[in-house]
C-alpha cells in the first residue's frame, strides 16, 4: 500500500542524520580537553565564594588554593606565615603581634596593608560562622605594615583561628569577584558547573606548577570513574575503594586519610546511654577489625577517642586497645546493668544516607551488637533532617558520623565536649572533663595544654562515651600526567603542589 | 479556551500553594545549611531574618506569589543570586536538551514507523519489533552510561563528563548534547514507532484509503494526505505527552552526562533547601506542562475540524 520509494526516501534520512550528528559529536570531543590546564573534580559546587561565608569543608578545601590567612596551615600541621611575615605571642598569649610580609600583594595589584587585614578579621568576626573569633577583643594598626590582634583574655591557641582569609577593604563585592593572596586568582565561575583558577605570577611564595585549574562540579559520583578514563577530569579525591581498583595504570592512586573522628556517637542524655557500663559493653561488643574491613577494605586507622592520628601531637595510639572485643564480658556487663535475653536492650542508630561509609558502618555494627543480645533499628535519614534532628534538636538515641577539625588545634575536636560546649549533640556531661578541659583553656604553656588535652581524651576513651572506630582512608586518584599530590591533617586540595609528570 | 486557560491558572495556583506549604513542613534549616554548625546563634537568627524564614506563613507565601507573579522569584539562598538570572543562565541548557531529543524522537519516529507499516508481516517488521521491545525496556538512566560507555570510552566519539558550556562553545555545547538526548530519546522511539505503525496500518484499512486510490491518486498522496493525518491525532497525544516526560527524564539523564541544567539545579536545591530556586523550578515545569498541553489541544482541532 505504501511505495517502495517513500520507505527508500526515508532510510536514507535517518541514515544521513545519525552521521550528520556522529560527524558533530567527533569535532565536538576534541575541542573538550586542553592539555596546559588541570581538571579536578569535586563532589558538590562551592557553596559561597566569599571567604568569610563559606562553610562547607568542600568548599574549604578548593578555596585554600586562592585565599590565605595571616598565618596558614602546613602538610605536617603547623601554622606556618603566610600574609603575615613573623608573629610574636605575648606571655599571656592575649596579644598578637604581626608584621605584614614585605611586598605581598593581591591578585589585583595593590598590596596589602594593616587596615585590609582589619577589616578582614573583624568582617570575618562578624559573620559570626567561626565562633572563637568572638574572642577578639580589638585590632591595632600603628602603621600600615603592623597589625595587633588582642584578646578578652590569653589563649594560646588562638592563632589557628586567624588562618581567616585576608580580603582587600576595597572590594565591594568579595562574593562575586573573590581577591585574595594565594597562588591562584579567580578567573570564573559557573553554578553546578565549575571553577576556574589561575596562577597569580605575583604570589610571595613558590609559584603554582600548573597554571589553569578547573574545579569541575561531579554530582555524580557514579560517573567519576568513565570520566577520569574519558578524560573529562584529571583527579578526583574522593575516589572509592571500589572505584579505584577498577581505574587504569594511567591513574596513580594517593592513600591517606580524610582525617576525621568516625564514631557510634551515643546520645549520652538519653536513659540507657547514661549508664557507663552499657556504652562499654557497646565498645566490647564491635570488632573493629571487622567494621574496617567491610567498610574500606581494612584501609582506615584505628582510634580509641576523639583525635585522628595526624594530629600526632595529641594522638594517643594506647587508646585504641581500651576495649577488646568479648562478646561474653559485655554480656555481663549489659546484665549487670539490667539488660538481659528476657528485656534486651534495643535502640535506633540515625544516619546520614548521603554518606554510605556510615551507613555501611551502622550496618556491619548492628550485626555485631546483635551477636550480644543488643536489638538495633538502623534509620536513614537525607544530611538535612540529620542535621536538624541530630545536631541542632539532638533528638536520637545514636549516629554514625564522621566529625573532623575545622582549625589546626585540639580544641577543634575536644571542646564540644565540655557540658557547657553549645554543639555538645551528645550531652556529655562529666565534671572530669571539664576540669581538664578548662584547665588546658586557661594555660599558655604548651607542654601543660597538651597533657590536659591527652587527660581529655584520655577521660572520653575511658568513659566510653562514644563508640569510637576510625580515620577513614581518602583515595586520590590523579591522572599520571600529573605529579605531586599531598595530603594535609586537614580539608585542603593544595593545587599549587602539583606540577605536569617529567617526560 | 478561555475556560482552558482559567484552568490553567487555577492548577498553576494549586501547584504554587502545594510547593510552598510542603516545603515548610519539611526538616531542615536554610541558616543552618548557609552558616554551617559552628554557627553562633545570634548569626544564625540573623540569617533567617535575612532570608526571610520569620513571619507568620500565609504571609510568606503572598509575598512569594506576589514576587513571582512581578518576576521576581527572589533571591537563591546557595548562590546570593536574584533565581530569574541564575535559572534563565541554564534555561537554554535542559532546552537544548529536551527539544534536542523531541527533534531525535520525531525525525527517527515517523519515518521509521512508514517504513515499518510498508513491511509488514515481513522479516524485517518482526526484527524491528523485538528490537524496539527491548529498547523500550531499558530505563533511560542505564541507556544513558551504555551509550557513554560505547561511544564515549570505546569508540572515544565523545569525551564523558566534557560538557562545554553553551556561551564559550555553542557548536560544542550542541555536539556534546546529542548522546545524552539520544538517551532520553531511544526508549522513547520505540514506544512512538509501535503506536504510529499500528496507526497507520488501522487507518490504510480504512474505507477512505480505498476511495482515494479509486480515485487515482498515487501511494505517496494517499499517504501524506489521508492516512498520516489521521494516523498523527492519536500520536500528538503522545508526542505531548512524551515531551513533558522528556523534561522529567532529562532530570535523571543530566546526572548521568553530567550536564549543569535544570535537572541537577533542581536536586542540589532540594537537598540544600534552597526553597526560592525549587519553587521557581516547579512552577517553571508545570507551566511548560499545561503549555504542551493547550498546544496539542490548538493541534488537534488544526488537523480535525470535528473537535
Amino acid at each position: 500500500m505504501i511505495g517502495r520509494t517513500a520507505a527508500r526516501r526515508v532510510l536514507s534520512l535517518i541514515v544521513a542524520s545519525v552521521l550528520a550528528a556522529a560527524l558533530c559529536g567527533c569535532a565536538g570531543g576534541k575541542t573538550a580537553k586542553d592539555s596546559s590546564g588541570i581538571t579536578i573534580a569535586i563532589p558538590q559546587d562551592i557553596d559561597s565564594l566569599d571567604p568569610h561565608y563559606m562553610t562547607a569543608a568542600g568548599t574549604k578545601e578548593v578555596l585554600f588554593n586562592v585565599f590565605e590567612g595571616l598565618v596558614k596551615p602546613d602538610q605536617a600541621g603547623d601554622l606556618v606565615p603566610a600574609v603575615a611575615e613573623d608573629v610574636t605571642i605575648s606571655e599571656d598569649a592575649a596579644r598578637y603581634d604581626f608584621t605584614i610580609r614585605k611586598g605581598i600583594l593581591f591578585h589585583d595589584g595593590s598590596s596589602v596593608k594593616a587596615s585590609d587585614v582589619k577589616y578582614s578579621i573583624l568582617r570575618c568576626a562578624e559573620a559570626g560562622i567561626n565562633a572563637s573569633l568572638s574572642a577578639v577583643k580589638e585590632i591595632e594598626t600603628p602603621d600600615d605594615t603592623h597589625v595587633s590582634v588582642i584578646l578578652e583574655q590569653g589563649d594560646a591557641d588562638f592563632l589557628c583561628n586567624l588562618t581567616c582569609a585576608i580580603i582587600p577593604e576595597s572590594n565591594k563585592e568579595p562574593a562575586v569577584k573573590p581577591i585574595g593572596t594565594g597562588p591562584y586568582k579567580f578567573v570564573s565561575r559557573s553554578p553546578q558547573e565549575n571553577l576556574i583558577v589561575t596562577r597569580f605570577d605575583d604570589y610571595w611564595g613558590t609559584p603554582a606548577g600548573i597554571k589553569d585549574v578547573t574545579f569541575k562540579v561531579e554530582a555524580n559520583a557514579d560517573a567519576v570513574v568513565m570520566d577520569l578514563e574519558g578524560g573529562s577530569i584529571d583527579m578526583y579525591a574522593r575516589v572509592t575503594s571500589a572505584q579505584k581498583d577498577q581505574l587504569s595504570d594511567k591513574f596513580e592512586i594517593y592513600t591517606g586519610a580524610m582525617n576525621l573522628v568516625q564514631a557510634l556517637y551515643l546520645n549520652n542524655a538519653y536513659g540507657p546511654f547514661s549508664d557507663v557500663r552499657v556504652r562499654r559493653a557497646l565498645c566490647m561488643l564491635m570488632d573493629r577489625q571487622g567494621v574496617m574491613n567491610f567498610v574500606s577494605d581494612g584501609e582506615g586507622s584505628a582510634i580509641g577517642s576523639s583525635m585522628y592520628p595526624s594530629f600526632s601531637k595529641y594522638f594517643m595510639p594506647e587508646l585504641n586497645d581500651l576495649y577488646e572485643t568479648d562478646v561474653e564480658a559485655a554480656k555481663s556487663l549489659l546484665a549487670e546493668a539490667g539488660y538481659d535475653s528476657s528485656s534486651p536492650l534495643s535502640f535506633t542508630i540515625t544516619v546520614p544516607s548521603n554518606y554510605q561509609q556510615h551507613v555501611d558502618t551502622a550496618q556491619v555494627l548492628a550485626e555485631q551488637f546483635a551477636k550480644g543480645g543488643v536489638e538495633v533499628k538502623i534509620n536513614s535519614v537525607e544530611w538535612n533532617t540529620w542535621l536538624s534532628d541530630v545536631y541542632s534538636a539532638r533528638n536520637y538515641e545514636a549516629t554514625v558520623v564522621g566529625v573532623d577539625a575545622s582549625t589546626l588545634s585540639a580544641t577543634a575536636l575536644l571542646s564540644r565536649f565540655h557540658s557547657k560546649a553549645g554543639n555538645n549533640f551528645i550531652n556529655y556531661n562529666n565534671p572530669d572533663y571539664d576540669k581538664a578541659y578548662d584547665k588546658a583553656m586557661s594555660s599558655v604553656d604548651d607542654s601543660v595544654r597538651t597533657e590536659c588535652f591527652k587527660e581529655c581524651e584520655r577521660i572520653l576513651a575511658e568513659d566510653a562515651a562514644n563508640v569510637y572506630i576510625q580515620d577513614l582512608p581518602c583515595f586520590v586518584a590523579l591522572n599520571k600526567k600529573f605529579t605531586g599530590y599531598v595530603f594535609y591533617p586537614l580539608y585542603v586540595q593544595d593545587v599549587a603542589l602539583l606540577k605536569p609528570a617529567a617526560q | 479556551m478561555i475556560k482552558k486557560l482559567l484552568a490553567a491558572a487555577a492548577t498553576l495556583a494549586a501547584v504554587s500553594v502545594l510547593v510552598f506549604f510542603a516545603f515548610s513542613l519539611i526538616p531542615g534549616d536554610p541558616a543552618v545549611k548557609k552558616l554551617g554548625t559552628q554557627a553562633t546563634p545570634e548569626a544564625l537568627e540573623m540569617m533567617r531574618e535575612k532570608l526571610g524564614l520569620t513571619g507568620p506563613l500565609p504571609l510568606r507565601y503572598l509575598k512569594w506569589v506576589s514576587g513571582f507573579i512581578t518576576g521576581d522569584p527572589g533571591v537563591s539562598y546557595s548562590y546570593d543570586m536574584p533565581v530569574a538570572e541564575l535559572l534563565g543562565d541554564k534555561l537554554p541548557v535542559t532546552m537544548a536538551l529536551v527539544f534536542m531529543a523531541f527533534v531525535i524522537l520525531v525525525v527517527i519516529s515517523v519515518p521509521l514507523s512508514i517504513l515499518h507499516a510498508r513491511n509488514e508481516g515481513k522479516r524485517s517488521d518482526r526484527v524491528l519489533l523485538f528490537i524496539g521491545q527491548g529498547i523500550m525496556a531499558v530505563p533511560p538512566f542505564f541507556m544513558g552510561i551504555m551509550l557513554t560507555w560505547f561511544f564515549g570510552i570505546i569508540l572515544k566519539v565523545f569525551v564523558p563528563g566534557g560538557y562545554v558550556s553553551y556561551k564559550t562553545d555553542p557548536a560544542g555545547f550542541l555536539a556534546y548534547m546529542f548522546f545524552p538526548a539520544l538517551a532520553i530519546a531511544l526508549p522513547r522511539i520505540a514506544m512512538t514507532v509501535k503506536l504510529l505503525r499500528a496507526q497507520i496500518l488501522k487507518e490504510a484499512r480504512e474505507d477512505y484509503v480505498r476511495t482515494a486510490y479509486s480515485r487515482g491518486n498515487s501511494t505517496m498522496a494517499v499517504l501524506y494526505r489521508h492516512v498520516l493525518k489521521n494516523a498523527f491525532i492519536p500520536a500528538l497525544t503522545f508526542l505531548s505527552m512524551n515531551l513533558t516526560d522528556m523534561v522529567a527524564g532529562s532530570v535523571v539523564i543530566e546526572q548521568v552526562f553530567g550536564i549543569p541544567g535544570y535537572g541537577r539545579f533542581l536536586l542540589n536545591a532540594i537537598l540544600g533547601r534552597d526553597y526560592p530556586v525549587v519553587e521557581a523550578i516547579v512552577m517553571g515545569l508545570a507551566a511548560f506542562i499545561l503549555l504542551v498541553n493547550m498546544t496539542a489541544d490548538i493541534l488537534y482541532r488544526l488537523l480535525d475540524p470535528r473537535i
